[in-house]
């Protein structure tokens, strides 16, 4: 081989390889780690995690939040999100399925305490009186913290949290 | 087939280059977004939406499903206040006072992002836990060996680190970090 050619090869190996991590990280992380849904818990389902503790594998969690997760697909329609919100913190941040954000609803923006939310696409019909989030592609996350602020009130708050619902818009 | 091998060895190399730069790219595209607060480190790239498929990979490997600042401030430290990273056997005394937002906490994590056991089961303080003096200043102290309400664990492994997090930070709060009075992290004794 000449020393062009091998020249051509390292660089458009290169290219190629600088490309494709480009666009598979993102995608790679989202679907080991971020779109991962809670055990028990499938696509557009609501999942739910016991206050983090020592050894459940959870990577960096704070130790005051319940955190669930409904892992979305809109492509065959809108997904709606139901759940009551307490009186404390508590936030559902969605990410697209290349890990962007792409909204964020804390219960300050809730004062009658209810989320009801229709994720869908561009163009998606979407029923009357209910927040509309667009998500830019079909598939990606909703995430949830509720703050356990006295361990005397994780009860309650799961039992809360486990009236929510996530699933296709009937 | 040693001129297979050579193939290979050149193709090696080009991943190498293709993978090498694309970190470098991600590093420079992250540093100016790089904060520090005394022993307190962030970064504002966390829960931004960005702007192009680099800033996408230097988002998601910084601050993987973070929120924006508006929701939310993250600061870690893995050092004292004199830059000496945190050692075994030795205790530390977090200070300060009562951080301005609607909840914040101090979370020691080991070097695998894992909470600390500890007999008491507390794995952090802050808003929701912490005892304020008459001035409204919290003292508190962490090391391996750590039991009470007043103290927190460190790992007795390398790489400790604690967290400090604000949810919905006072407003303006987020645009002028630099002005707030972040914990001291004052080493007290060691071995």
């Amino acid at each position: 081989m000449s020393w062009r050619a091998r020249i051509a090869l390292v660089l458009s190996v290169a290219l190629a390889s600088h490309v494709a991590a480009l666009l598979l990280v993102p995608r790679a992380m989202f679907e080991s780690v971020v779109g991962k849904p809670f055990e028990g818990a499938g696509t557009n389902q609501l999942g739910h995690r016991e206050l983090p503790k020592p050894g459940m594998g959870a990577w960096g969690p704070s130790p005051d939040l319940l955190y669930s997760k409904c892992r979305y697909d809109v492509s065959a329609g809108p997904v709606r999100v139901e759940t009551p919100v307490p009186d404390g913190y508590w936030s559902m941040s969605v990410y697209a399925d290349n890990t962007d954000l792409v909204a964020v609803v804390n219960d300050q923006e809730l004062p009658e305490h209810r989320l009801d939310a229709v994720l869908a696409l561009d163009g998606q019909p979407t029923p009357e009186g209910v927040r509309v989030i667009r998500v830019p592609s079909p598939r990606g996350v909703a995430f949830f913290r509720t703050l356990v602020s006295d361990p005397a009130q994780e009860a309650s708050l799961d039992a809360l949290r486990r009236q929510g619902s996530c699933g296709p818009v009937s | 087939m040693r001129r297979a091998l050579g193939a290979l060895g050149w193709i090696l190399l080009g991943v190498a280059l293709g993978l090498g730069s694309l970190a470098a790219v991600v590093w420079a595209i992250a540093a100016p977004y790089e904060e520090h607060y005394g022993p307190w480190y962030g970064t504002a790239i966390v829960g931004r939406v960005p702007r192009n498929p680099w800033e996408r990979v230097a988002t998601a490997t910084r601050g993987l499903v973070g929120l924006p600042r508006t929701e939310t401030v993250y600061l870690e430290a893995s050092t004292d206040e004199d830059g000496r990273p945190f050692a075994l056997g030795c205790a530390y005394r977090f200070s300060g006072p009562a951080l301005p937002a609607r909840w914040w906490s101090l979370t020691p994590y080991d070097a695998h992002w894992d909470l600390i056991p500890n007999p008491d089961g507390v794995y952090s303080v802050g808003s929701h836990n912490v005892t304020l003096d008459d001035h409204g200043r919290f003292a508190l102290r962490m090391h391996a060996g750590a039991a009470g309400p007043a103290e927190l664990p460190l790992d007795d492994e390398p790489g400790t680190f604690v967290v400090l997090r604000l949810y919905h930070p006072e407003p303006g709060v987020a645009e002028r970090l630099a002005e707030i009075e972040w914990p001291r992290i004052a080493r007290e004794n060691c071995p």
